[in-house]
This record gives structure tokens, C-alpha cells and sequence, in this order.
């Protein structure tokens, strides 16, 4: 079932917005499909996690 | 996706048993209109409608599931089964409630997606629109659609969310938060500055540790060279000295005498320490005390090397030597501890022991060396070494005093290097020291330093873990609560339009505009509006919400028209039609006026159906419903039809 278009939409944007690639947004979307869609197990709920924070780049640390 | 309620089937609950059917052919009729008296068990019959759509019975503890229980007629379960229509495909929830075990239990039909199943269990297509928050929104009070419009409630926002599942943001939200404080459990530095500081400090150690290096290794170079240059000197210097004098003949005649004294206390050394090597050489107490050892084992005869032998033979005979029958049970407890007593191995050491003895100690053999004697003699011999080095050092002092400038020279470069050579070897004997005890950063002691370098570089490691991790997780929220603002935004204004397109022809007559949509409805141009609109407005909005995306859902109200006056009702009844594929009202006999007639020359067909229970009040009634079709169960009344609908006056049960 897909999410809402406009949800997709802010998910996209906020990603850009925060200087994230395009994995970072396709990661948290599939998350949220996944949850709709109700089969979402614990184990799942802490994969689609560390996906979703592996996926992210931060620089904090290079200073 | 077009979901369509066919009707339900209520069995064992509060309210009547009853099954009700919405259906119009083979498709669910487009509007149905549900009569139930108060007190008839309506609520309950929405609630439980509710609850088998979403499944959320299986949270409810067991005092919640007792209050459906019938109180008229108990039975030890319930059951309510929901009819569903999916993009043209039935689906079937069916909720049992054990009233005996406080139980919820659900079963799933669903043919085209798995079969029967246990528990709630519907397509994954569909999930997303049986959750509670969702079916809350199709199936609702009357006064809901008012309260979308008033501030306090926030149930704009709260329907958008749930219907766009806003709501599955602040779950990641929160599923990262829990992420954050697990990794920082049990751990004191957090911060960037923390981490600064530590950096800090590691690369002071790794400054330390290179400088270190660098010079232990300069100083072993520096030692080489300078014993290499004062072999030189000192080979020069015994050039320079004079050979033929008879002083040198004297220097030289006592370094001969020092090497041969030496030769002989290395000889003494050897000698003193071969005895000391010998217990009973330091003191005549050991050689007491073994003597007494030897004599003891004497007395008692041991070992007595047959012993365990004794009693193997002592368990083959049939009476003990204490004159006792030996009986199955002293054979077994003889044969345990026998075990205890000497063994072969045993009787052997304490032989060699014994036979060492009398030789180390009970024979007195006078040609053997004597350790005070020998220690004696190396006294005597270093007190003599020390004397010959004195002498030799002022007849070297001598030698040098009778030499020329350069052979003085020659000696104080000699002397300046060796006490160089001196200061280098004891640094480098402090770098390459035992880790000390206490961590301080300006110590020479390599094995500490690096023992520092390593416990810092170790909490760096942890601290870059933890702190990766916070930026991770900020990243997340971040980007959660941006999406979060930002789609609210985009479906508001998104539905913002719709609203106002549908409700310019909604009210056409008395046209109405929403102006922006936050926690609630705001409506264009005005701070109040009649009831008439403000209900307008918020099943415009409602059913906009829930047909996004080109979804359709069954609009399930109950008392849709109690608390509105005749002219509001009749605005309302024109509304509804256009405005869901699904309506289904459930009403009392005195919500028809206005409401029932404006709804019905505004819908093609309407579904009429009455439900009350069968009391003794109601038994007057069964004359009549006889005459319409109805079907009947042992508590409840179901009758079809617009007549009878009509007919039906009762408010209250």
C-alpha cells in the first residue's frame, strides 16, 4: 500500500533540507510503507533503524 | 481502495442479537439508515462495530470485555462479526469475548488474501485503514463533525494525522529516541566538548611518546659513539703513558694482581653460593629438624610399603584381624578407605627421603667445605680488591700528573665522556622502566606513556561511538519533525482547495469558504457560522480527508441529526449523499423529521431497517412486524423496510 503522496513529499524535502542523500529518504520511506502496511515485527522495527541511521552522513566528528 | 461495509451479526452482547444488512444487491447500499430506541444497545453496537474493524479488542483487559456482556441473558461468549467489501472482495473479521476467561479473540475471512486466519489479520493492502484511529473516523457520533471546527479539541489536526498516518513519524521519532539513551546508559562523557578534550590530551601522550623515542634512540647512538671514542682515548692514553718507568711497571704488576684477585673471588662467590644452595649448610636448626623427621618415620616404621597391599588381602579373608565377621558392608567400607592409606608411590618418596637424610645430614664428612670459612675468605679477598683499586687509581693519577699536556687532555676528555655515558644510561634505563604506578603525562617511562596513549585512544573510540551515534539520531528527529511540519502543511493546504471546491457546490446557496485548516477548522471571513454549516463544513472536510487518494470508506454516524433543529437537518439530509459512496445513520424515530425526507429525495434508494429487543413492552409490536419482512433471534428484532421504519414510534426502550 503506498503512503501518502504528500507525506512522501515532506519526507523528500526534509531529507534534502537536512543535507541527506536521496538513500537516507528512500530508507525512512520504506519504514513507514512497511509499518502501513502492518507487518512490522521488533526485529524489523531495529533493522529499518539502523538502516535508516547507518544511511545518515554526518560530519560532526571531522572538526 | 473502496472499502464497504455489507452489514454485521451480533451474538451474546448487551445488545440484541440481530444481524443487520446493508447490502443493495451484491454491492453495499449507498445510504442505510439504522432505527434503534435508546437504551437498546446502540453504543454498544457501534463500539463493538469499532472494535472488530480494528482489532483492537485484544488490548482490552478483562473488566472491559465483562461490560458487553448481555446482563438479560448471559452467555459465556460473545460474538460480532463485521461484513466488509474490499475493491470488490469480502472480508470478514469475526470478535469473540470470553466473558468466563476475559478473553478477546479474532478471526479473519478473507478469500482473496490467505483464507480463514486466526486473529486480526487483514490484507496488508487494507491495514492501514482498519487501524483505531482511522475507524474512529468513519464511524462516529454526530457532534464529532461539529467539534472538527472548535480549537480545543484539535480534531482536525488528529484526523489528518491519523488518516494521512502522520502518526507513523512520532513512532520513528520515538523508536530513535530509545536508540540514544541505550547507547548512552551507563556512560559519563556524551559531548563533543568531552571528546574535544580527550583528543587533546591523547595527542599530548603521542607528542610525548614520539619525543621520548627520539631520544631514547639519539641516546643509544650517543652511547655508542662515545664508548667507541673513549676506547680510542683510553687506547691513546696507555700509548701516551710512559712504558719503561718503573711506575707503569708498578701500575701494570697491580692490574695483574686485581685480575687475578678477581679470578679467585669469582671462585669464592661460586663456592659460597653452591652451599647456600644447601638448607642444612645455613643452619644447624634444619639439620635439627630433619634428623627428628628421619628419626619420627623411624619410630613409626614407615613407610610401610605392603600397607595397601594389607588390606587388599584383609577384604579376600572372612573374619577382620579384630576378631569381627567380615561382612559385605565392612569389605565395602575397608575398601573405601584403604584408599586413604599408603601407596607405592608414597613408601618410594618417603624411602628417598629418608636415604637423603642420612646422607646430607647424619654423615659428618670433615673434608666437606665449611660456608663460614668460605664467607669468610671472600670478605677478606673484596676488602683486598678494594685496597689494590685504590692503589691502582693513584698510580694511574700518578702516571697521568707525570705525562705530557696532551695525555692530561686525553684523561679529562676521557673522564667528561664516561660521566656523559653515565647521564645517557640512566635515561635510558628511566625510559625503558617498569609502567609506573600513578598517570602523569611529563614522565620519561615509555611502558607508561603508552599504557596512557592506549586508555585514551580506547575512550575516544567509545566517546566518537556515542557521539556518532547523537548526530545520527538528531539527523533523524530532525528530519522526522521537517517532514512531520511539512506534510501537515502540504495536506492542509492540499484539502484546504478540495473543501472549498466541493463546498461551493455543497452550499451553494449559501456559499462558505474555509479559510485555513490548523488544530481546527478555520472558517474564511467570519469567526461563527449556523449549525447548519458548521456541520456542512466538517462532513465536507471528513469525507474529503477519508476519500484522498481516491479511497472510499462507509460513513457510519450515529444520531446524525438528534441535536439539530428541522432546517439544519434538512440541509444536512441533502448534504450526505453527495457527499460519501457509503452512508449509514444510525437514528431514533425522532430524528426522521426533516432529516429522513430531506435525505431521501436526495438518495436513489435507502436501506430502512429497525431494531429493537424483545421485552414484554415490545411484544404489542410482533402483530405488525409479522406483516414486514424481519428476521428474528430469541432477544432482538431485525425488520427491513421503509414502512415499518416509518411506523416504528419509540424513543426509549
Amino acid at each position: 500500500m503506498s503512503l501518502d503522496k504528500e507525506l512522501e513529499q515532506a519526507v523528500i524535502e526534509a531529507v534534502e533540507e537536512e543535507g541527506q542523500s536521496a538513500s537516507v529518504a528512500k530508507r525512512i520511506l520504506h519504514w513507514l510503507s512497511e509499518m502501513s502496511n502492518g507487518q512490522v515485527s521488533r526485529a524489523d522495527i531495529d533493522e529499518f533503524l539502523k538502516l535508516s541511521l547507518d544511511s545518515i552522513n554526518v560530519d560532526c566528528l571531522e572538526d | 481502495m473502496d472499502i464497504g461495509l455489507l452489514g454485521w451479526c451480533s451474538e451474546g452482547f448487551r445488545c440484541p442479537d440481530v444481524k443487520v444488512d446493508l447490502v443493495d444487491g451484491a454491492f453495499p447500499s449507498k445510504v442505510s439508515l439504522v432505527q434503534m430506541p435508546n437504551g437498546t444497545g446502540k453504543t454498544t453496537m457501534l463500539n463493538l462495530l469499532r472494535a472488530t474493524m480494528s482489532g483492537v479488542a485484544t488490548s482490552w483487559d478483562s473488566s472491559k470485555i465483562q461490560d458487553y456482556k448481555n446482563i438479560y441473558d448471559y452467555s459465556e461468549k460473545g460474538v460480532f462479526t463485521v461484513f466488509l467489501q474490499v475493491d470488490g472482495q469480502p472480508l470478514t473479521f469475526e470478535l469473540t469475548l470470553n466473558f468466563e476467561d476475559g478473553a478477546a479473540r479474532y478471526v479473519t475471512t478473507s478469500p482473496g488474501s490467505g483464507g480463514i486466519k486466526k486473529g486480526w489479520a487483514p490484507p496488508p493492502s487494507v491495514h492501514r485503514f482498519l487501524t483505531p484511529n482511522f475507524v474512529d473516523l468513519f464511524i462516529f457520533d454526530g457532534e464529532f463533525a461539529d467539534r472538527l471546527l472548535k480549537d480545543e479539541y484539535s480534531e482536525a489536526e488528529k484526523a489528518i494525522d491519523s488518516l494521512c498516518q502522520l502518526y507513523l513519524l512520532e513512532e520513528i521519532k520515538d523508536e530513535a529516541t530509545l536508540v540514544w539513551e541505550k547507547a548512552t546508559q551507563n556512560k559519563s562523557t556524551k559531548t563533543k566538548q568531552g571528546l574535544n578534550k580527550i583528543k587533546k590530551r591523547h595527542a599530548k601522550i603521542v607528542k610525548r611518546i614520539n619525543e621520548i623515542s627520539k631520544a631514547r634512540k639519539q641516546a643509544k647512538r650517543d652511547i655508542r659513539e662515545l664508548e667507541s671514542e673513549a676506547t680510542e682515548l683510553k687506547k691513546k692514553i696507555d700509548e701516551s703513558i710512559g712504558k719503561t718507568s718503573k711506575l707503569r711497571e708498578k701500575y701494570d704488576s697491580t692490574k695483574e694482581e686485581e685480575h687475578q684477585l678477581e679470578k679467585d673471588i669469582e671462585l669464592s662467590l661460586q663456592g659460597v653460593m653452591g652451599l647456600i644452595r644447601q638448607p642444612q649448610v645455613l643452619t644447624n636448626q634444619f639439620c635439627a629438624d630433619l634428623k627428628e623427621l628421619k628419626h619420627q618415620l623411624d619410630v613409626l616404621k614407615l613407610p610401610e610399603s605392603t600397607s595397601k597391599q594389607f588390606f587388599t588381602e584383609l577384604l579376600t579373608e572372612e573374619v577382620c584381624i579384630c576378631g569381627r565377621p567380615m561382612t559385605e558392608a565392612a569389605k565395602a567400607e575397608i575398601g573405601k578407605k584403604s584408599k586413604a592409606y599408603l601407596g607405592d608411590e608414597v613408601s618410594g618418596f618417603l624411602n628417598a627421603l629418608k636415604a637423603d637424610i642420612d646422607m646430607m645430614v647424619l654423615e659428618d664428612d670433615p673434608s666437606s667445605p665449611n660456608l663460614e670459612e668460605l664467607i669468610e675468605d671472600l670478605d677478606s679477598s673484596l676488602l683486598e680488591k678494594g685496597k689494590i683499586e685504590s692503589l691502582l687509581r693513584a698510580l694511574w693519577d700518578q702516571l697521568i700528573k707525570d705525562g705530557d699536556d696532551q695525555l692530561k687532555l686525553y684523561e679529562k676528555k676521557y673522564e667528561e665522556i664516561g660521566l656523559k655515558i653515565e647521564e645517557l644510561k640512566e635515561f635510558v634505563a628511566l625510559v625503558d622502566a617498569d609502567s609506573e604506578e600513578y598517570d602523569r603525562i611529563d614522565t620519561f617511562c615509555l611502558k607508561s606513556l603508552r599504557k596512557m596513549e592506549r586508555e585514551a585512544a580506547r575512550k575516544i573510540s567509545e566517546i566518537t561511538g556515542t557521539i556518532d551515534v547523537k548526530a545520527r539520531v538528531d539527523t533523524l528527529i530532525s528530519i522526522v519533525d521537517k517532514s512531520l511540519a511539512k506534510a501537515r502543511e502540504l495536506i492542509r493546504d492540499d484539502l484546504t482547495v478540495t473543501c472549498n471546491e466541493r463546498l461551493k457546490t455543497v452550499l451553494e446557496r449559501n456559499p462558505l469558504q474555509i479559510d485555513s485548516i490548523k488544530n481546527s477548522l478555520k472558517l474564511k471571513n467570519q469567526s461563527g457560522a449556523s449549525v447548519g454549516q458548521t456541520l456542512s463544513v466538517g462532513y465536507t472536510f471528513l469525507t474529503s480527508l477519508l476519500h484522498r487518494g481516491q479511497h472510499q470508506f462507509p460513513l457510519v454516524v450515529d444520531s446524525p441529526a438528534n441535536p439539530l433543529s428541522n432546517e439544519v437537518r434538512k440541509e444536512i439530509g441533502k448534504l450526505i449523499p453527495s457527499l460519501c459512496n457509503q452512508f449509514v445513520g444510525l437514528t431514533i424515530s425522532s430524528e426522521r423529521v426533516g432529516f429522513v425526507t430531506s435525505l431521501e429525495s436526495n438518495a436513489e434508494k435507502i436501506n430502512y431497517v429497525t431494531i429493537f429487543r424483545k421485552t414484554d413492552g415490545t411484544k404489542a409490536l410482533m402483530p405488525e412486524v409479522e406483516r414486514h419482512e424481519h428476521v428474528e433471534s430469541g432477544n432482538g428484532v431485525a425488520v427491513s423496510g421503509k414502512d415499518y421504519y416509518f411506523m416504528f414510534d419509540m424513543d426509549e426502550e
